[in-house]
């Protein structure tokens, strides 16, 4: 359950870095379109094994999709206010 | 002025409009349902109820977007009209 | 796609949100509340002690409705699980006309638990908002439609935050509340929808019973039809007498459900041949909000024919109400889902000052309707919180033995939400704001410290016997009451030129 909560967290922060803005403002540097690539891909895929994570957890598939949805919606939300400190910190 | 009486108008149809289309999507569907012997009577009412708020759904958005009243309130009353149509044709069947 | 099909979009949005919001924040944020309704109960009577543990309950129970419910038509027996340590017997005839017993741990021990409305309240006043009579239902119903008709053109309107996922620019107050949100609305997107479809599907056919009244009849009789219930016993003189030991049913569930998983049980008719023990599972492992039902014979024990399986339509309906109600959620996603539902909220509450700054922002003279909307932010976003605190307090305070004890909780509820609004139309609106806030933080900070005055041994306890809903609470209301305090001072240090101030206070709890 951690586990795929932390691999969730992961992908959303790999999805966020593969934008120019964002990858700008945590790594101070231009974004190569190979790394774009590499983080997307790492990032989907990340997601999708969190995914596989829970339904292999729980029981219940109709829960596991509840339980997932909610923590991407807060997953998403914690990237964003942590990428919204680390711009500030700039 | 023209311009609040175009909303007035919009309004009326996404509120009224759409609960009447929505009403009337909801009786015309059951029988289509029956026929298709996809579910018993009891069971497509239900279904149909259900499906019906998202008819009302978008009934309210295309009275949004419609670019004049007029329009809109014709696509109303032909979709009244359509849905008559099923419920008396799957009468007569 | 026509140009002017996002403008259209934008004033949808502006104006279903607009004249609903208010409502909308109200039912969300109470009905946010009603995900921890056993808890808050818990919390409301005190006098409840740590039952859960207590070696067979449901024997005890039942020589209890032996000794005391002779000849009753009705029995039921609800027992504690992990969300709630109310355990308690009912007798009598009929739905309306039973009494209540409340039972602890120690053998014969009685509690009587203190009337009180406790969370249910929230569960029952966001959909009928006390207007149970008048409409409420349709008012929360029309609510729902309106907030997806705003979700959905909301997603045109704040089209750039697709674009720039994840971003949220804090350098000026209007741009970081209208990043804010966007950022929400995406995050709570599929709550939201989630949310209102399965809300407005608990009332479908008494929003739109056309259909149903067509073809079948009223709701009831649909819903008999597509989920037929047992066949209904005559009441009768008593004939015979309802077993007095659960153990052998209970070894048949346990081995049927696994252990610990009765939620309910319900003897129909207990004095007649016919008889019958019909037994809930706790909803843990079901979206459906029926769990499973056993059904046995009164007086032998004997396993009967139980429910024939409801229909798919009637399933699928269930599955929404369930959803709705997250009896299904474990602690991590309960919490999950309230940590939505508050931000949904405040979603709501900065959409509101955000339309209002930007019109004073542009304006030279005000219109009357800024200062109504002005003045109904205030009263409801910072009055509501106020509102619930006033409840709670009220709980406290109120002499225990009272009469409609239950009822006067709300009227302290309503009455002082009435005052906010008085109180945010006479002042100005910096002071209002700040006022009310700081009056919640204080309610806040006092309900823990008038808790702890009255009985100290309550804590003890609930220290003693990890009584998680309690100590929980209690540290909860205090973090509440923080950042009440916190975005209040910040309001009050704000230079007044800024004429407005945000009202998404909730976001940080």
């Amino acid at each position: 359950m951690l586990i795929s909560i932390f691999l969730q967290t992961l992908a959303l922060a790999c999805l966020s870095l593969a934008m120019d803005k964002h990858y700008n403002a945590v790594v101070h540097g231009a974004l190569a379109t190979k790394r774009k690539v590499v983080l997307r891909i790492l990032g989907w895929v990340s997601l999708l094994i969190s995914f596989g994570l829970l339904i292999a957890q729980q029981p219940l598939l109709a829960i596991a999709v509840v339980d997932w949805l909610a923590w991407l919606s807060c997953n998403i939300l914690l990237v964003a206010l942590l990428l919204c400190w680390k711009s500030v910190k700039r | 002025m023209k311009h609040k009486l175009d909303v007035l108008f919009r309004l009326i149809a996404a509120i009224l409009g759409g609960y009447l289309v929505s009403i009337g999507f909801s009786i015309a569907f059951v029988p289509v349902l029956v026929w298709l012997k996809l579910c018993s009577q009891a069971e497509a009412v239900m279904v149909a109820t259900m499906l019906s708020y998202i008819v009302y759904f978008a009934v309210i958005i295309v009275s949004f977007c419609r670019r004049s009243p007029w329009l809109l309130w014709r696509d109303l009353l032909l979709s009244l009209c359509l849905f008559s149509a099923i419920y008396w044709g799957m009468e007569a069947l | 796609m026509k140009p002017d099909f996002r403008k259209n979009m934008v004033w949808l949005h502006t104006y279903s949100g607009l004249v609903m919001g208010w409502l909308l924040f109200t039912i969300f944020l109470t009905g946010t509340l009603a995900y921890f309704n056993p808890e808050i109960t818990q919390w409301m009577k005190p006098e409840l002690q740590k039952v859960s543990n207590t070696a067979n309950m449901l024997n005890r129970s039942l020589d209890e409705l032996h000794a005391r419910g002779e000849g009753a038509s009705g029995w039921s027996i609800y027992l504690p699980n992990n969300r709630t340590e109310h355990w308690y017997i009912q007798w009598g005839e009929g739905r309306r006309n039973r009494t209540t017993l409340s039972l602890g741990s120690e053998l014969k021990q009685v509690i009587e638990p203190r009337e009180s409305a406790g969370g249910n309240f929230f569960r029952v006043f966001h959909y009928t908002l006390q207007l149970r009579g008048y409409g409420g239902r349709y008012y929360s119903g029309i609510a729902a439609m309106f907030m997806l008709v705003a979700v959905f053109s909301g997603i045109f309107t704040h089209r750039r935050f697709f674009r720039d996922f994840f971003t949220l620019r804090i350098s000026k107050l209007q741009k970081a509340l209208t990043d804010f949100h966007g950022l929400i609305g995406i995050v709570t997107m599929p709550f939201c929808i989630m949310i209102c479809a399965t809300g407005i599907m608990v009332y479908v056919i008494m929003y739109m019973p056309f259909s149903s009244e067509h073809y079948v009849g009223t709701e009831r009789q649909l819903s008999s039809v597509l989920s037929p219930g047992l066949e209904k016993l005559a009441p009768k003189a008593p004939t015979s007498v309802p077993i007095t030991n659960f153990s052998e049913i209970e070894r048949k569930i346990d081995a049927t459900w696994g252990e610990k998983q009765i939620r309910r049980v319900t003897f129909e008719q207990p004095f007649t041949e016919a008889g019958r023990i019909i037994v809930d599972r706790i909803k843990d492992s079901t979206l459906s909000r029926q769990s499973d039902r056993l059904v046995f014979s009164a007086h032998t024990g004997e396993p009967l024919k139980g429910y024939l399986p409801a229909s798919t339509a009637a399933e699928v309906r269930r599955v929404f109400f369930g959803l709705h109600e997250a009896h299904f959620a474990d602690t991590g996603l309960r919490w999950l889902l309230f940590l939505l539902g508050l931000l949904s909220s405040a979603l709501i509450a900065s959409g509101l000052t955000i339309w209002l700054m930007k019109r004073l922002d542009k304006v030279r003279k005000r219109h009357v309707s800024h200062f109504l909307v002005e003045r109904l932010n205030i009263a409801v976003i910072a009055g509501l919180p106020l509102a619930i605190m006033a409840f709670f307090l009220s709980n406290r305070l109120l002499p225990v033995m009272l009469e409609n004890r239950a009822e006067i909780e709300v009227q302290v509820f309503l009455w002082t939400w009435l005052l906010c609004f008085l109180h945010s139309f006479l002042r100005q609106a910096k002071n209002a704001w700040v006022e009310q806030l700081l009056a919640t933080a204080l309610c806040c900070f006092l309900l823990p410290m008038i808790d702890l005055i009255q009985d100290s041994q309550r804590l003890l306890d609930a220290f003693n016997q990890i009584n998680l809903p309690y100590l929980i609470f209690t540290v909860s209301i205090l973090i509440v009451g923080a950042c009440f305090m916190k975005t209040a001072l910040w309001l009050k240090g704000k230079p007044v030129s800024n004429k407005l101030n945000k009202g998404s206070d909730k976001s940080s709890c």
